[in-house]
């Protein structure tokens, strides 16, 4: 095979074979130590990633520079790597395709890993828990994302999932001493496996009705009956699990709850991206057999539920890892309002609200745990985290900038102009209008207006309320300059989302030429 | 100079300043934030002085890309309408901060910097011309108001900051949906994508979904006003929110509710907002006569005023709801007259809290032989406010009658007899309040007013005189601009002569059940 065919990979094995080398190196080291050697390997793989992500999309086409040109050379067409199968014959198109909509996502599943990884410092350095396993697993995750939302190959589709949930399992339950933690992982293992099992199901059954493997190909076959929609509905329940949707939602809360909070800022962000960007492929598919509008129906139900759900159980909640789980399962319902439009509009309606939200929640989002993780130290039980709303009483006054930085991340989840969460909002909600979905951008707002309890609940408690005990906060340059720059980015995003500065990518416009190039 | 931007972002410029500057510097601190307000001002009053408001087009208007794939520009003007209370704003920015001097002495560099951004969402909404611009600044001013009450607020005041920032912002999301279905409708009607409200107004919808909304958009303004039964956050909010706070809010922020009314709500929706007036103007009624009627039972000074706000500015509302340019240019002048008077009552109730640390009535009584001065400025605006003929009051309330009378004269009979309920309510404060035997021997040892303080009344009490001694500075520059947004909105209306507008006619009820059967009307309107 030439290098050129291999090209659509790349951006999967530089991550897959760092892994492999962290792996490797991680033998030779004395235990609990080398975190810093570690990081910088790691991230050097993300690094050569999103070097061959941007090369792969531009191969087909100019190869221009990257950098401010990051847009130009996006609008170039994307690479396709030829089906094993196809060499017997099988009717089944490429299983990989790099394009550019799967580069945006790839290039934000990045953004999410580096950040984890860079968070995930301080808290590795208080547990006294680090071990080469923890940057492997996260790039394994992050390579199994990376094929997840690059192929409509059902077999392929399958694979990368459990490639991307089998090491978040074991990440889940990294604080082998912790009890939570290994119930957070026996729980999401057991329903993880659950979900497989469905989708698997729901592969088998696409196959018997179409007789191929592909989403994008599901012409039904003849006399199938109903084992078509059988099989789309199997396999939306198992997306609709990974994104953490309702009625699949039960298990986040906990979950997010007992994982180490550098692990749950990763599931939180880049699972819901690679979950979403797969989604979104599969609900194109099923526009094209002109199944969309009763998709759309099922997705505006889900989309209901789920902000109502996740916005009400964040309410009650004193203990921010919970609330930010909640929280994050209120937001899937905001993007499946996206989804939904998308639905609606027979797959012609504008994706680009979608790309431009999951990329706005996951710099907010990580910047969210970034700061919990900061602030996570428990001085009176080393090794767990504090997590209690109410520590963060007076945090405003000992850590302004650590305060200011999780008040932005709040505002910004809440929607609150003038922060990048405000425009994925708002375009998320114009396109589910221009869709004649009103009804669903209302409960929208309604719900954002309910989110702002407990967003700015925890504002409150932070600068209004006086200290209880002097709260310890995390050191480490790098952890405070990645905090800084997803502050930054928060704050940016709200003010020039397509803006006016020069040199800097026009995010709003990559989503869309992201889009338009399918 | 006539720069609008530099009207609109000098406070934040302060603001970024001021961050830089170190901590602790309490005096320069307030020095700056006040030199800033001043400047402010000043550059406000050239505007005023190069406005020539006799077409009641847009002046001094800056146009600039900002999001030209949605239609997005930054984009600000003023007219008669926003001009005045652009000017009301930057008045008063300077005298609240005098005001609270010495009553914030923590966090002063929050204070001033919250007290600046708050100054420029303020003045930015009131001279946005971009539907999403306006949003923006709409929401900027939610925060620092927020954190204003719960940090530097009384003994409940997270509970009622939280409140206040509920409230507004469920408002005003709702009035998100509305923008977006208006923005999505005119790309629908005519292949442009655009949020300039110019261009937007007479967009033609279906009357169901101009029926809903014109429901969003009130609802926003109707809590902001606040009207009736909108209203309880207001009571909280002012009750715990700093002194600077509180005549901040009453007497501007409240106005962005008024404000909203006159220039989206009515021109925008024309059919709904003729076919709904009447039930405006019984909400503004009913908060008239309730306002006043709550007012009267208070114990708490700060509460009464609050209470007696509501009424107030019912009387703006049910002005804009006649219709009429009387009613119109009363509802204005209302909303510049209550700016001053409830404003410097605010600023009054401080002073006597900052000397007692209680605003109980009870506790009072007598006080104008320990503070004379206090007494008569104290007087001189109650009369400002209920309307005395000769102060600003009476100009407002009287023209806004003289609307509601061409348009329904129940309504005008009704809301006349509120005049006469506030009157006796805020006669009976100060007969209760200033006057009477001194019975608590705490008020003994009152001061009067210091220098500062009659520095900081003395030019609201002359703005309190001049408007009412000649109205004509405010009536003869913004009756142009309002006779323009009145011709806009009964434009829009004929001009719905054809298609699903056409039966909706003048008569609001035929439109109300065009809007309620029409369900079917609503149109799916793409956007490619």
């Amino acid at each position: 095979m030439s290098g050129v065919a291999l090209t659509p990979l790349l951006p999967f094995l530089a991550l897959f074979l760092t892994g492999c080398l962290l792996l490797t190196l991680g033998l030779f080291a004395r235990e609990s130590r080398g975190e810093r050697r570690a990081i910088a390997i790691g991230a050097a793989g993300i690094a050569a990633s999103t070097w061959a992500a941007l090369r792969a999309v531009a191969a087909a086409g100019d190869m221009g520079g990257v950098g401010g040109a990051l847009s130009d050379a996006l609008d170039a067409g994307g690479a396709a790597l030829a089906h094993p199968l196809s060499a017997i014959g099988s009717p089944v198109s490429s299983p990989v395709v790099f394009d550019q909509y799967a580069a945006f996502l790839h290039v934000v599943i990045l953004l999410a890993t580096a950040a984890s990884l860079f968070l995930s410092a301080p808290f590795l350095r208080r547990t006294r828990e680090f071990h080469a396993e923890f940057p492997a697993l996260l790039l394994f995750a992050a390579s199994g994302m990376s094929l997840f939302v690059s192929t409509t190959d059902l077999l392929m589709l399958f694979l990368a999932l459990e490639l991307l949930s089998l090491p978040i399992y074991v990440l889940a339950g990294y604080q082998r001493g912790l009890p939570r933690s290994n119930e957070s992982a026996l729980k999401y293992f057991v329903l993880g496996a659950f979900s497989s099992a469905l989708f698997l199901y729901g592969i088998a059954l696409v196959y018997g009705a179409t007789g191929r493997v592909d989403i994008a190909h599901l012409t039904p076959l003849p006399v199938t009956g109903h084992l078509l929609p059988a099989g789309l509905l199997l396999l939306l329940s198992g997306f609709l699990f990974k994104i953490a949707a309702a009625p699949f939602h039960m298990w986040a809360p906990d979950v997010y709850e007992g994982a180490p909070t550098p692990v749950t800022g990763f599931m939180a962000t880049a699972v819901k991206v690679a979950g979403f960007g797969a989604l979104l492929r599969f609900v194109w598919g099923v526009c094209s057999i002109g199944s969309g509008p009763s998709l759309a129906g099922a997705l505006s139900i889900v989309a209901i539920l789920t902000m109502t759900i996740g916005n009400l159980g964040a309410l009650t909640q004193p203990n921010i890892k919970r609330m930010l789980a909640f929280s994050s399962v209120a937001h899937a319902g905001y993007i499946l309002v996206g989804v939904a439009a998308v639905a609606a509009s027979g797959g012609r309606g504008d994706a680009a609200p979608i790309l431009y939200y999951l990329l706005v929640y996951t710099v907010t989002s990580l910047a969210a745990f970034g700061v919990v993780i900061a602030l996570g130290e428990d001085p009176q039980h080393p090794g767990r985290e504090r997590t209690r709303v109410d520590a963060y009483a007076g945090a405003a006054r000992r850590h302004p900038a650590l305060a200011l930085v999780l008040a932005l991340a709040m505002l910004s989840l809440a929607g609150v102009p003038p922060t990048a969460g405000f425009f994925g909002k708002y375009f998320l909600f114009r396109e589910a209008v221009a869709q004649g979905l009103t009804g669903l951008a209302v409960w929208g707002v309604l719900n954002s207006a309910l989110s702002l309890a407990y967003y700015l609940g925890l504002i409150v408690v932070m600068y209004m309320r006086p200290e209880e005990a002097p709260i310890p906060a995390a050191r480490g340059i790098a952890f405070r300059v990645v905090l800084a720059l997803l502050a930054i980015a928060i704050v940016w995003g709200g003010v020039a989302p397509s803006g006016p500065i020069p040199g800097m990518p026009d995010l709003v416009r990559w989503a869309e030429s992201a889009v338009a190039a399918r | 100079m006539t720069s609008l931007s530099l009207v609109v972002f000098l406070p934040l410029a302060g603001a970024i300043a001021l961050l830089a500057l170190p901590r602790g510097r309490d005096g320069a601190t307030r020095a700056i934030s006040l030199a800033v307000t001043i400047a402010t001002f000043l550059a406000s009053l050239a505007l005023w002085a190069a406005f020539r408001g006799e077409t009641g087009a847009m002046e001094f208007v800056e146009r600039a890309a900002w999001l030209p794939s949605a239609g997005i520009e930054f984009h600000l003007g003023v007219d008669g309408l926003s001009l005045f209370l652009i000017v009301l704003t930057t008045f008063l920015m300077p005298i609240t901060l005098l005001a609270s001097w010495r009553s914030v002495s923590e966090r002063v560099r929050e204070y001033c910097v919250l007290f600046l951004v708050l100054e420029t969402g303020m003045l930015g909404a009131f001279a946005a011309l971009d539907l999403f611009l306006f949003y923006i600044f709409w929401e900027l001013t939610l925060i620092p108001m927020a954190l204003l009450i719960g940090v530097f607020g009384g003994e409940r005041r997270i509970y009622a900051s939280v409140k206040f920032f509920i409230y507004t912002a469920a408002g005003s999301l709702l009035k998100l949906v509305a923008i977006l279905v208006l923005y999505v409708s005119h790309a629908g009607a005519t292949g442009e994508r655009t949020m300039d409200l110019l261009r937007l107004y007479g967009t033609p919808l279906a009357p169901r979904v101009e029926l809903l909304s014109f429901l969003a958009f009130g609802l926003a303004f109707a809590i902001k006003v606040p009207l009736f039964p909108f209203h309880t956050w207001l009571p909280d909010a002012h009750v715990e929110a700093p002194t600077g706070g509180s005549a901040i809010l009453a007497a501007v922020l409240l106005k962005l509710g008024a404000y909203g009314f006159l220039r989206f709500a009515l021109p925008l929706y024309p059919n709904a907002a003729a076919a709904l007036t009447p039930l405006l103007a019984a909400l503004a009624i009913i908060g008239i006569v309730y306002g006043a009627l709550v007012a009267m039972v208070q114990t708490d000074v700060k509460k009464l005023v609050a209470y007696s706000s509501v009424s107030h500015l019912g009387y703006a509302v049910l002005g804009i709801a006649s219709g009429t340019i009387e009613g119109w240019q009363g509802g204005l002048f209302v909303m510049l007259s209550h700016g001053l008077t409830t404003g410097a009552l605010f600023l009054l109730v401080g002073m006597i809290y900052d000397r007692r640390h209680t605003r109980e009535i009870a506790e009072f009584g007598g006080i104008a032989r320990r503070m004379p001065l206090f007494a008569a400025a104290f007087l001189f605006v109650t009369f400002g406010s209920i309307g005395l003929p000769g102060l600003s009051g009476f100009v407002g309330e009287f023209l806004v009658l003289v609307g509601a009378f061409a348009r329904n004269r129940a309504w005008a009979a009704v809301a006349g007899f509120g005049v006469v309920l506030g009157a006796i309510t805020m006669l009976w404060l100060v007969q209760r309040f200033l006057f009477g035997p001194l019975a608590n021997p705490k008020n003994e040892g009152l001061v009067d007013l210091s220098a500062r303080e009659m520095l900081v009344l003395a030019p609201v009490l002359a703005m309190i005189l001049v408007l009412g001694v000649a109205p004509g500075i405010i009536l003869k520059k913004s009756e142009a601009s309002l006779a323009a947004i009145l011709r806009v909105s009964a434009m829009a209306r004929a001009e719905a002569g054809e298609g699903a507008r056409a039966e909706a006619g003048a008569d609001g009820g035929e439109f109300l059940r065009a809007a309620i059967n029409g369900s079917a009307a609503v149109r799916q309107v793409g956007l490619r």
